[in-house]
């Protein structure tokens, strides 16, 4: 063996203690976890996401709640408001469907700065559909029934299973085709939920 | 030096030279890259129909300033070492990139140019789901470290189009120290993932109270198969819960255990196939049981992917000696 393989083979085996403890150290740091974890999850962060291995594994825990859906709404002179929620079970196939619904349940779980521009996008995207210049959210959380509600003759959709969260409206002044680059919600009065300026 | 003290450092250099043969057995004992080639082949096939699926929104999720905005993924971006090169890909070259990451999927499925197109995998996976993080799930975690896995190991040895290239004749038998590199880097990855999943659940009052399954079942918008009849027989879905900790948390352990290892694997074949089947999450489903293969014997994988042309073989042995009669 030459010395560079001799080299090559320390390396390799050098890498593959420090990966597997990485590895293991990525889900560490999640709440609730000792400060000692914590620091060493931060420690193997860089290396983690760079191999896009920076994940939890916290598949419906700790505990399995409430789904996350966001409903829309254009209001319309002199009609009723034009409503809709994603995910839409109607959405096809599958795995797009998921894809929506993961951005109704993920995105209180990234950064506060980065939160209001996705939202922002969210409504942008509604107008865009429907071309409509105004568009307001809502979280709405649906609540999974409990067996007791089941025993008794419930059902998973009951209406007090839901629960809304107004987020706010955003103006999108310009036609659809023409969009300022810069977009600012407005706040409408009407609105009781978030606001962002 | 006293004769304690030598036999001592005897002992010790005995238990060393033991440990390093275990670790090199452990690490990189030839192995048949086979379960490679067929995880190659499933996960190719993923990555392609996830990304086809991209495709029918692409713009409405990759837009400039639609659902995943590209400032607001550039600030998460920021300061950290996460990284998609389809940010420097301009709006009007999205179709392009797309229509390009599908062939190389369908490159890297059929193993062609694979040292390449592995690699490339693996960048097109962390490059499409890092753009779009708050759309992110399991699957696509599970196809990240899968690819980065199959790029590391000889996942071009075994039923490739680089190896019938190369060898012109059926499955090739050599044993390659690399394809067990690869496999066992799958398998600790493996326990290391479900020992999490496991102890996360452990965190929640529900899924020690045994009512955490049924909340899952109970999830309107999960579910694409009615099981509130669960209901009427309350012990199920708590057992199904105990069940699942219980797999989860031991998993890493008894996995390695040859009598148990098929219990284990068909535990968590039924938990990922009713994920797919009650909760809707096909994709997912399918591609947790992928890595599976690396724990299933190579012997029995070659066994099953030869059959058919084994079974020709004897049917024309027996025609041939029916002939000759």
């Amino acid at each position: 063996m030459s010395i560079f393989r001799k080299a090559g083979f320390l390396l390799l085996n050098l890498w593959i203690p420090f990966h597997v403890v990485a590895v293991f150290l990525a889900p560490s740091g999640m709440p609730p976890s000792s400060p000692l974890l914590v620091n060493a999850a931060e420690l193997a962060r860089p290396y983690n996401e760079a191999l896009f291995l920076n994940h939890g594994y916290h598949y419906f825990a700790p505990d399995p709640g409430a789904s996350t859906l966001v409903e829309w709404s254009i209001d319309r002179p002199g009609d009723i408001p034009l409503k809709g929620r994603f995910p839409d079970p109607q959405t096809s196939p599958r795995l797009l469907y998921h894809r929506y619904f993961m951005l109704a349940e993920n995105v209180e779980a990234f950064s506060p700065e980065a939160r209001p521009l996705i939202l922002r996008g969210y409504a942008k995207h509604i107008a865009d559909v429907h071309k409509a210049d105004q568009v307001s959210l809502s979280f709405i959380r649906h609540y999974p029934a409990s067996m007791v509600r089941i025993q008794a003759g419930g059902s998973l959709r009951d209406e007090d299973s839901y629960e809304m969260e107004p987020i706010g409206t955003w103006n999108f002044d310009a036609p659809p085709n023409r969009l300022p680059t810069s977009l600012t919600p407005v706040p409408v009065e009407h609105t009781s939920g978030r606001q962002f300026e | 030096m006293t004769s304690s003290s030598s036999r001592l450092i005897a002992i010790i250099r005995c238990g060393l030279l033991r440990a390093r043969d275990a670790w090199l057995r452990f690490w990189f004992e030839p192995a048949d890259p086979l379960p490679l080639g067929l995880i190659r082949i499933l996960t190719g096939l993923m990555l392609t129909y996830s990304l086809c699926v991209w495709g029918l929104d692409l713009q409405a999720f990759f837009g400039d300033d639609l659902l995943q905005p590209r400032e607001a993924i550039e600030m998460l971006h920021e300061g950290n070492a996460m990284f998609s090169l389809l940010l420097y890909v301009p709006q009007e070259w999205m179709f392009a990139a797309l229509a390009a990451s599908i062939l190389v999927s369908l490159l890297f499925t059929a193993g062609a140019f694979t040292r390449v197109t592995s690699v490339l995998a693996f960048l097109i996976t962390t490059s499409w789901s890092q753009r779009v993080p708050v759309a992110n799930f399991g699957l696509d975690q599970i196809v990240g470290l899968l690819c980065l896995y199959l790029a590391i190991g000889p996942s071009e040895a075994s039923l490739s189009w680089d190896s019938y290239r190369r060898h012109k004749k059926g499955l090739s038998t050599q044993l390659l120290p690399s394809a067990r590199l690869a496999l066992r880097l799958l398998q600790v990855h493996l326990c290391i993932i479900y020992l999490w999943a496991g102890f996360a659940k452990l965190k929640g009052e529900t899924w020690w109270t045994g009512e955490a399954l049924w909340r899952v079942i109970a999830n309107q918008e999960y579910q694409t198969a009615d099981l509130t009849w669960m209901a009427k027989i309350p012990w199920l879905p708590y057992l199904l819960a105990h069940i699942t900790i219980v797999w989860e948390v031991f998993f890493c352990a008894l996995i390695w255990n040859r009598t148990l290892r098929p219990l284990m694997l068909f535990i968590g074949v039924c938990i990922h196939l009713g994920i797919g089947a009650f909760l809707g999450m096909w994709t997912f489903g399918l591609i947790m049981i992928v890595p599976y293969l690396s724990f299933v014997s190579d012997k029995r994988l070659r066994a099953f992917i030869t059959w058919p042309s084994s079974k020709r073989r004897a049917l024309q042995t027996e025609e041939s000696a029916s002939t000759s009669e």
